[in-house]
């Protein structure tokens, strides 16, 4: 698989505390890349450090496989558009002026892509209103097309819903779907408003305490938060025989226990157990959800 | 670089805090001579037989007000790259932290250098039809002009290490309006203890209608020694050297004002750049 960031063991130490510890995660390529931690976790952290804002502790990264400690990098993250934290943003320049001042920074000879760059992010009609005057939705929009002002196949977007109202919400929502399928754009997003991002994200990174508990893509993580009916049984040899005669899906856990992924008659199910010298002890329906899974994953007691 | 300084005159266009402070420079520049011809008109309708005042005073002000405009102008303008988070922008578009900073200081030099001719160029425009031209002759106004345009460069730097430094805004604005009102105080603090003579020279009074003669004795107040040669150094600081330059502009600045000048800018580029290599910003 093609990645377009890799880290390895990558550190950030503010005198004792370890923003981040060891750190390893990978993003594929053409990726919704849901970077999921609780405040303080070190989302921002890492984000800084792959945007050149600060210097890893230890460890490394690499952007389109350069490595951060290659004189190449700078070049390279020239393919990268970021909003980190707050959107990046000249509050006394209107949103045209924002982004012809990016143009410049970026060495781009021409405007002409402004006005579709405000279509896609829905700032066509703001005219010479300034971006002080935007609400915080219309700022982070803006933020998103001055990310987007270099063409960049990767955008990093730290928190992007953050205080938005519903539709604002729903705006960035569209938008980072339209960048990802129309253009596609790669994509890391951090957030803990796991809920909205379950509706985009291909690929999962969970951290905690500034290390990487676990990835896995959406597809991976479906199954495991999958709805089923725990089965807790005497013999669980029985109980796929009888499971097999039900043409049912089921996953065997323990010599105890099962999954069963489908709605079954726990009576009729319970009736032929019986026959076949197995008793059923408990049946649980388990729906997990992104949330549970991440607090399953981190354990639930530091939660703020 | 260059797409960073395209990128910077392009914001500078559209700086209110640039004119606004360029008003003010050019504002006074007007004033001064409105000032000094009512001034003088006053004088003649008391009667003084000489009523002329000269547009050389008005024009030596200009470095002046322009360390502590210029304060003003850096601590807003650079100060909104870190409060806006437009330096994140720059940094992850693959630009150097020292190439951002140099770029940053050439901007804050070139609104330095126009602050300077806002104000030549109001107080020439307005002085010269009420008060005549300058009495000065000209090559010594255009040594004080370089001098005192380059120390206002080297004003620029240390406020450009201070607003690149420092991702409070607010506290870049106190820290540089402080630091350039600290400095010119410290200029006029420094001139009135350097020009105390080292001998009190002899004086005669009269008492009970003979003459009391006191002959002449060292002056308590002269600085001696080492403390001389620390006041001396830093008078000669930029800031501090405003007053110096204004009082030798008849015979002309020493050579060594716009030379500490530039090392001063020099120093403190050459700081900034090491310290904003290592910062981690935000």
């Amino acid at each position: 698989m093609e990645y377009v960031l890799t880290t390895q063991g990558l550190s950030k130490h503010y005198k004792d505390f370890k923003a981040l510890d060891d750190l390893s995660m990978h993003v594929p390529k053409g990726a919704i890349y849901g970077f999921v931690g609780r405040n303080g976790a070190g989302k921002t952290t890492l984000i800084r450090l792959i945007c050149g804002l600060q210097s890893p502790t230890a460890g490394t990264y690499a952007l389109y496989g350069v490595d951060s400690r290659d004189k190449g990098l700078p070049r390279v993250r020239r393919r990268m558009g970021a909003v980190v934290e707050t959107p990046s943003i000249y509050l006394d320049l209107t949103a045209r002026d924002n982004l012809r001042e990016q143009l410049r920074v970026l060495g781009v000879p021409s405007d002409d892509g402004i006005p579709q760059l405000l279509k896609l992010v829905g700032l066509e009609d703001t005219g010479n209103k300034k971006a002080r005057n935007f609400s915080l939705g219309m700022k982070q929009r803006l933020g998103i097309a001055v990310a987007l002002a270099g063409d960049p196949d990767f955008l990093v977007l730290d928190e992007p819903v953050n205080g938005l109202d519903p539709q604002g919400i729903i705006d960035i929502r569209e938008l980072i779907l339209k960048l990802n399928r129309e253009r596609n754009i790669t994509v890391l997003i951090s957030s803990h408003i796991l809920d909205e991002l379950s509706k985009l994200a291909t690929h999962y990174g969970f951290i905690d305490g500034g290390r990487m508990v676990k990835e896995l893509s959406a597809r991976e993580l479906e199954a495991a938060c999958r709805k089923c009916l725990r089965v807790e049984v005497t013999d669980t040899r029985p109980l796929a025989r009888v499971l097999d005669g039900m043409e049912v899906e089921y996953k065997i856990l323990s010599d105890g226990q099962a999954d069963v992924y489908a709605q079954v008659n726990i009576s009729q199910l319970s009736r032929a157990l019986d026959a076949e010298g197995c008793e059923l002890l408990s049946a649980q329906e388990r729906d997990e959800s992104l949330e549970s899974y991440f607090v399953n994953l981190v354990g639930g007691a530091g939660h703020d | 670089m260059r797409n960073l300084l395209a990128a910077g005159l392009f914001r500078l266009w559209r700086s209110k805090s640039f004119y606004a402070t360029l008003a003010v420079m050019a504002a006074v520049g007007a004033i001064e001579p409105i000032l000094g011809y009512t001034a003088m008109l006053d004088l003649a309708a008391g009667g003084a037989a000489d009523a002329f005042i000269s547009l050389d005073s008005r024009y030596l002000l200009f470095p002046f007000l322009s360390g502590i405009l210029l304060s003003i102008f850096c601590a807003l303008f650079v100060g909104a790259e870190h409060s806006d988070g437009a330096m994140r922008n720059k940094l992850a578009a693959g630009h150097r932290r020292g190439t951002v900073y140099l770029s940053n200081l050439i901007l804050c030099v070139t609104a330095g250098i126009l602050l300077c001719l806002g104000y030549i160029a109001a107080v020439l425009a307005v002085g010269i039809p009420l008060l005549g031209p300058l009495r000065i002759p000209l090559p010594l106004i255009l040594w004080y002009t370089f001098c005192s345009v380059v120390m206002t460069c080297a004003l620029a730097a240390v406020f450009t290490l201070a607003a690149m430094l420092c991702q409070n805004k607010a506290v870049t604005a106190v820290t540089c309006i402080s630091l350039a009102y600290f400095l010119l105080f410290l200029g006029i603090f420094l001139n009135s203890r350097l020009v105390e003579p080292e001998i009190q020279p002899e004086r005669q009074y009269v008492e009970d209608g003979q003459i009391v003669t006191l002959p002449a004795k060292p002056n308590p107040s002269y600085v001696r020694g080492m403390k001389r040669a620390v006041y001396q150094l830093l008078y000669d600081l930029p800031g501090c050297q405003t007053v110096q330059l204004a009082s030798t502009v008849d015979t002309g600045a020493p050579l060594r004002l716009p030379l500490w000048s530039l090392a001063a800018a020099a120093l403190s580029t050459g700081a900034g750049i090491l310290l904003f290599r290592r910062k981690d910003l935000k």
